[in-house]
């Protein structure tokens, strides 16, 4: 336990803290958030129906064609008057070959449609659609249009995601769904099967696609991703001599061994005394491998101190260091390599952090709370106690508010790391405890640890306060502080933003079709100038129930959830690496690319953009069967648009500064 | 970038005890000679030991049932190993030092030119496997061939894109509406009905490879290389035909010394030789050019250690250890006895160039090398396998054939026969050159506004049609055909109306330097497209730009079955169109600045694809290329 008054002997101590002794301090903050609060300002969940997304902007003629949604009773009967036989029979073999949910989709159609109880939602969205009536639930302004008016009504009709036949709609009868262009998206890369970590059977290690090995300069194994230590240990002692050959004899270090035919390709970190090793067939970048190592390298830093590690290792070079990392440190490691391998992960691929949508104002609000209370609590917490402060939703690792002083602010991967660590204790099902962990920012400060007070807000939401400071005693300062700063913010009624009402059902973010973009499945929108992205709610379909299950709600089946992750980051990943060189470097200043996956056979055809400009980042997917460049091109505009007009929301700003 | 050291190994004939290793180092070469010092024997067995550790590393990681790897790369921060494995347990390996210059050469090109280096010493000699006293002939092969990259690195570069293909060919393409040629009279039927289907020398020529080849302002990307060849079951199409271009590139011109494989390199050549920085002659530079022409030949002479005289070359060695002579001390007992053949041609009123390189012709005093060529060639139904075919080489201006006779083939050595043969082939080529290649009808084409690479799979090799202009294609001022050096040569007389010369066999020829001249000015016309008039700097970066383009497309994980497009547009006009299938790859590039409002408004379209966005010239090009 830490003792009150703040005597930690060393850093070993510290380290115990961390992992086992956390601080049970009872958390009375958490119910306060949803009493007396403000409706969600930015939940978009409309319901699970298709009918619900057909709400159409107002004043937009050419939105009212070319909305992503797909439901609304006169755009059924208009497509209902298309001839769209030849493409059903297309996409069914699709849905078949790539196991989409089509026919769930054709499922709750005619379940809606056919529906006896409350008003129809499709009904509703009629009305919607005949009265233009605005959309007053919705948070953002969805008249936003910046491309040019469709050349053909029925052309853009018929690319719409659904096309359904009359019989269809009237649920008179049970005619084949005929989708000319799914939301489904396939998979067209070559996968892992398993989600797991293989550290104890014998498996062979060329199985698997992808690695991660740590290793000492003494060839002693500190890591590996897959592998029993057996396995590891032959393993180390080449890449120890190959490495240490270079560095010895050229003073050079190698950077990667490429294979050509099999894709294989070793990327190492020489950190003296630590090597870091990936091996993938992934197809990735050099630049994209280092980077994971170096993220891998800044946790083990985070845990151990450059100064110490270096301590350590000239003490004794054929030091063990793991004696030395504890079991959360493996599990931690084990955690960031199935995020960095197997799930969407953009994070690393464009070095910025996701921001949690707000309006500007309620930002402000927050910001400006925080900021009262820490000049009101000076007293308690003079100045210099407090280094940074965050609010933060591990959910999808999201930023929603910053403190920070004057000229002064954290790393991205600093804050990387520190998401990973908040989720990683939040998962281990601590989330109704309050911790204080030394932990050390290696880009900030790679020799020495700062502590960070976490507090769990919304285990449902996964959301968190952060309040670091390099006092290692001002656990109790900021403990207070805590409390003090969370009761403003739930008198200042502000904490339905940070945790939204109904937990993680509730939506923080933004979806997909909220946008008027036509076709887009997926996209990814970087702002170069504030290091932040935003991308919309993944919308995973399950298979045989509702598409438009969320995360959450399909968490009956994580398999399914994970797969549909690690095919979205295939794709961003390929089209991150069509705009960029090997070594990382934008290949122009300004590019636009577009990428197909087609199969004849199989009857596919997914676009992909990635349009790279000095100002921001965009890579966006459209849905299976568009294959119109300008489609992509279209949407692709209006999604720019829309996120710099709504940047003061999407994006924080400077935070608040003191 | 800068060649540190090439090496070949076979780790199976190590032997056990540490005494032994040196067994298994073949061939060991650190370029720069003393300037840069050498290895121990120590350093060079750790510089391969190491190379096999990582072998060993990344063989480990192979899945089972996936063919074993057969290129890896190791990337240092200032130093790129490149590391072949071939006939199973041979490894070849070439470190290249790296630099910042803007110029340097990717290495892509080093690869793919290690490859080259392998296939054309097979082509030479035969597999290693099967060649006995392995370690003389890798020294006499390995070591010119590296030492000529190292001395002029622009050889890398000078064929451009086409080199990232070692197995390809790299077909020349013509309009065909403009041969005008009919069936019956068509030149190759020619060939067919007089040459191949010949009673006399039916199945004693195999094959005869057609190439067109011009160089410096006639130089046109679409219409060079290979023209056709006759037979269809020739595997080594792809080796025969990119030792030719890798002749070409290298020395900038073939000829009997270049084909006979006594050329090379001492030194750096000097800027004069620099092909791309002269400007375009005319005819008040005449005396200037005449005087940088006699410059440029001496230089050459020079460099290739041609054997002008006894003394020069007769001491020259590459060394003990590369037991390499390049002793060329005959020749200077030559008597040409092949006269040129615009004294003998079928029309003489052209003064066309043309006559064997490589022939039984030559005197009996000259190497075997100048009458005929040895390459071990695979014709799929030939019940011998591969052996070696006696090649001769024939040329006409741009044109070369070479002409693979069967060994037991005794009719080459026939002088008269040799002439009939030249004869026909003159009548063929002047055909090919008169109807498909004449320079004026070329002029009249219109500027395409694209250029192409497609590279598809054949049987035996990949074809690779492209119009995208290689690096440093521009020749200088003075135009000289790429075939004419063996009788080209010296100028006795600087006057500009002497038509008269010797060749550099010491024969007497004439030529028509008012058609030459004619030539060149019509010939600076003739850039095909957009990319010809492109500064060679920037043609390089847009070069490099494909190669990241097809790199980044390399590193796709998509499954086999599906096609990738990309479609890539830079704000600098760059509009870049990949597409990878199975079997083909294709490559478009536009300059976007230049597409017209009409182009782009067809862009537009919500239904075009990603290709037809390219515009209708495209479109219509692809349609017409695959019917």
């Amino acid at each position: 336990m830490a003792s009150s008054n703040g005597n930690f002997p060393d850093v070993r101590s510290l380290r115990s803290v961390k992992s086992s002794q956390t601080l049970k301090v009872a958390n009375q903050g958490l119910k306060l958030g949803s009493k007396g609060a403000a409706s969600p300002t930015l939940s978009v969940n409309l319901g699970n129906t298709i009918g619900d997304t057909s709400l159409l902007p107002t004043g937009n003629d050419d939105s009212q064609y070319e909305d992503n949604s797909g439901g609304s009773l006169p755009r059924i009967l208009s497509i209902g008057n298309l001839s769209v036989m030849d493409n059903s029979l297309r996409s069914l073999s699709s849905a078949k070959r790539y196991g989409t949910a089509s026919n769930s989709i054709s499922r709750e159609i005619t379940r809606d449609t056919a529906t006896s109880g409350p008003a129809p939602i499709i009904q509703n969205d009629a009305d919607v659609y005949g009265t233009n009536t605005p959309l007053n639930t919705t948070p953002f302004d969805r008249n936003t249009d910046v491309g040019g008016a469709p050349e053909n009504l029925i052309d853009m009709l018929a690319e719409s995601i659904y096309s359904y036949a009359p019989s269809m709609i009237n649920g008179k009868s049970a005619g084949a769904k005929r989708p000319y262009v799914s939301n489904e998206i396939p998979n067209v890369f070559s996968v892992t099967e398993r989600d797991v970590i293989d550290q104890d059977s014998n498996s062979a290690l060329n199985k698997q696609d992808k690695n991660f090995l740590i290793i000492s300069y003494a060839g002693k194994p500190i890591y590996a991703m897959h592998g029993r230590d057996e396995q590891v240990v032959s393993f180390s002692g080449i890449i120890n001599t190959i490495v240490s050959y270079f560095q010895v004899n050229n003073e050079d270090s190698i950077k990667t061994i490429t294979s050509t035919n099999t894709g294989q390709k070793f990327a190492f970190l020489n950190k003296d005394p630590i090597i870091l090793m990936a091996y993938s067939t992934r197809g990735e970048t050099t630049s994209e491998l280092l980077d994971q190592l170096d993220f891998l390298y800044s946790y083990l830093l985070s845990s151990v101190t450059e100064r110490q590690l270096h301590k350590l290792f000239s003490r004794r070079s054929n030091f063990d260091l793991r004696t030395f990392l504890e079991h959360t440190d493996f599990e931690n490691l084990n955690d960031l390599c199935l995020q960095i391998t197997n799930r969407l992960y953009p994070d690393l691929l464009l070095n910025a952090l996701q921001s949690n949508p707000l309006r500007k104002s309620v930002r402000a609000k927050i910001h400006d709370a925080i900021l009262n209370q820490l000049s009101g609590d000076s007293d308690l917490i003079p100045r210099g106690t407090l280094l940074y402060g965050l609010l933060l939703s591990t959910r999808q690792s999201k930023l929603t508010a910053v403190v920070r002083p004057r000229g002064h602010t954290l790393h991205t991967t600093d804050l990387q790391l520190l998401f990973c660590l908040v989720r990683r204790h939040m998962e281990s099902g601590s989330a109704s405890k309050e911790f204080w962990i030394p932990v050390c920012f290696p880009k900030f400060n790679s020799t020495g640890f700062l502590y960070a007070y976490i507090r769990f807000l919304s285990p449902e939401d996964k959301s968190a306060m952060v309040l670091i400071s390099a006092q290692k005693d001002a656990f109790f300062k900021l403990k207070l502080f805590g409390d003090r700063l969370w009761e403003r913010l739930v008198s200042d009624k502000l904490t339905t933003y940070i945790v939204p009402r109904g937990g993680g059902s509730a939506r923080c973010g933004f979806r997909v079709r909220d946008i008027p973009a036509p076709l887009v499945h997926h996209f990814v929108y970087k702002s170069r100038r504030f290091v932040q992205y935003v991308m919309p709610e993944v919308d995973y379909n399950v298979s045989g129930n509702n598409p438009f299950l969320d995360e959450s709600e399909s968490s009956g089946d994580p398999e399914g959830v994970v797969e549909y992750q690690r095919k979205l980051q295939s794709y961003y990943q390929q089209l991150h690496d069509s705009v960029v060189y090997d070594d990382g470097d934008p290949i122009n200043k300004s590019m636009l690319s577009f990428v197909k996956w087609s199969c004849h056979g199989a009857s596919v055809e997914v676009v992909g953009l990635a349009w790279v400009t000095p100002q921001f980042e965009l890579y966006l997917l459209c849905n299976d069967g568009v294959r119109g460049k300008e489609v992509a091109l279209r949407s692709a505009r209006r999604v720019v648009s829309w996120c710099r007009k709504h940047e003061a929301r999407l994006f924080i700003h400077d935070g608040a500064v003191f | 970038m800068s060649l540190q050291y090439f090496t070949v190994f076979d780790p199976e004939r190590v032997g056990p005890g540490s005494e032994n290793l040196v067994g298994g180092l073949l061939l060991y070469h650190e370029f720069g000679g003393a300037d840069r010092g050498s290895s121990t024997l120590n350093e060079k067995l750790s510089r391969v030991g190491v190379v096999q550790g990582i072998w060993t590393l990344a063989d480990t990681f192979v899945p089972d049932g996936v063919p074993s790897e057969t290129e890896r790369c190791v990337e240092l921060g200032r130093e790129v190993i490149l590391t072949v494995r071939f006939e199973g347990h041979y490894f070849m390996c070439l470190s290249v030092q790296l630099d910042d210059a803007a110029e340097a050469v990717p290495h892509q090109f080093y690869m793919s030119q290690l490859w080259l280096s392998y296939k054309f010493f097979c082509l030479q000699f035969g597999r290693f496997d099967e060649v006995d006293m392995l370690v003389p002939r890798l020294n006499e092969h390995f070591v010119p061939f590296w030492n000529d990259i190292f001395w002029n690195p622009e050889t890398l570069i000078r064929r451009g894109l086409e080199l990232l293909w070692p197995n390809g060919v790299k077909m020349a393409e013509f309009d065909t509406q403009e041969s005008g040629a009919t069936e019956d009279v068509c030149w190759d039927s020619v060939i067919l009905k007089d040459v191949i289907l010949n009673e006399t020398s039916y199945l004693g020529i195999k094959d005869l490879l057609v190439y067109h080849l011009p160089q410096g302002p006639q130089y046109d990307p679409q219409s060079y290389g290979l023209v056709r060849n006759f037979s269809t079951d020739l595997e080594d199409l792809a080796d025969v035909s990119n030792w030719v271009y890798h002749l070409l590139a290298t020395y900038g011109e073939i000829s009997s010394h270049v084909l006979a494989g006594n050329a090379h390199y001492k030194e750096k050549p000097s800027e004069e030789h620099d092909c791309h920085t002269s400007t375009p002659p005319n005819s008040t530079q005449q005396e200037s050019v005449m005087n940088s022409l006699s410059s440029y030949s001496n230089k050459f002479l020079h460099n290739l250690s041609l054997p002008v005289t006894f003394a020069y070359d007769a001491m020259q060695e590459m060394g003990a250890t590369t037991g390499i002579s390049n002793s060329m001390s005959l020749l200077s007992t030559y008597v040409p006895s092949w006269r040129s053949a615009t004294e003998s041609g079928p029309d003489s009123r052209d003064h066309s160039r043309y006559g064997f390189l490589i022939s039984p012709l030559y005197s009996s005093a000259l190497p075997m090398n100048y009458k005929v060529k040895q390459l071990n060639l695979n014709f799929q139904n030939d019940k011998h396998g591969r052996r070696k075919y006696n090649t001769l080489f024939w040329y006409y201006e741009n044109i070369l054939i070479v002409i693979v006779c069967d060994p037991t083939f005794e009719k080459i050595w026939d002088a008269e026969y040799l002439k009939d043969l030249g004869y026909t082939l003159s009548r063929s080529t002047q055909r090919l050159h008169d109807t498909v290649l004449k320079p004026n009808k070329a002029c009249e084409r219109k500027q395409a506004k694209f250029t192409y690479t497609v590279v598809e799979k054949s049987q035996y090799y990949q074809t690779v049609k492209s119009s995208i202009p290689s690096y440093g294609t521009k020749l200088p001022a003075k135009y000289k055909s790429a075939l004419e050096l063996a009788v080209n040569g010296d100028w006795f007389s600087n006057t500009d109306t002497s038509n008269w010369g010797f060749d550099k066999m010491g024969d007497i020829f004439h030529t028509n330097r008012d058609q030459e001249r004619r030539n060149q000015t019509t010939a600076q016309q003739l850039d095909r497209n957009f990319l010809q008039l492109m500064p060679r700097d920037k043609l390089w970066e847009l070069q490099l730009e494909i190669l990241h383009f097809l790199d980044s497309l390399k590193r796709s994980r998509r499954l086999p079955a599906f096609t990738e497009e990309r479609l890539l547009t830079l704000n600098n006009g760059v509009l870049c169109y990949i597409r990878e299938e199975e079997f083909r790859l294709v490559i478009i590039v536009k300059n976007w600045f230049d597409m017209n409002i009409n182009e782009l408004k067809s862009q537009n379209s919500s239904r075009s694809s990603l290709f037809e966005s390219l515009g209708k010239d495209v479109v219509a090009w692809w349609e017409n290329l695959s019917t």
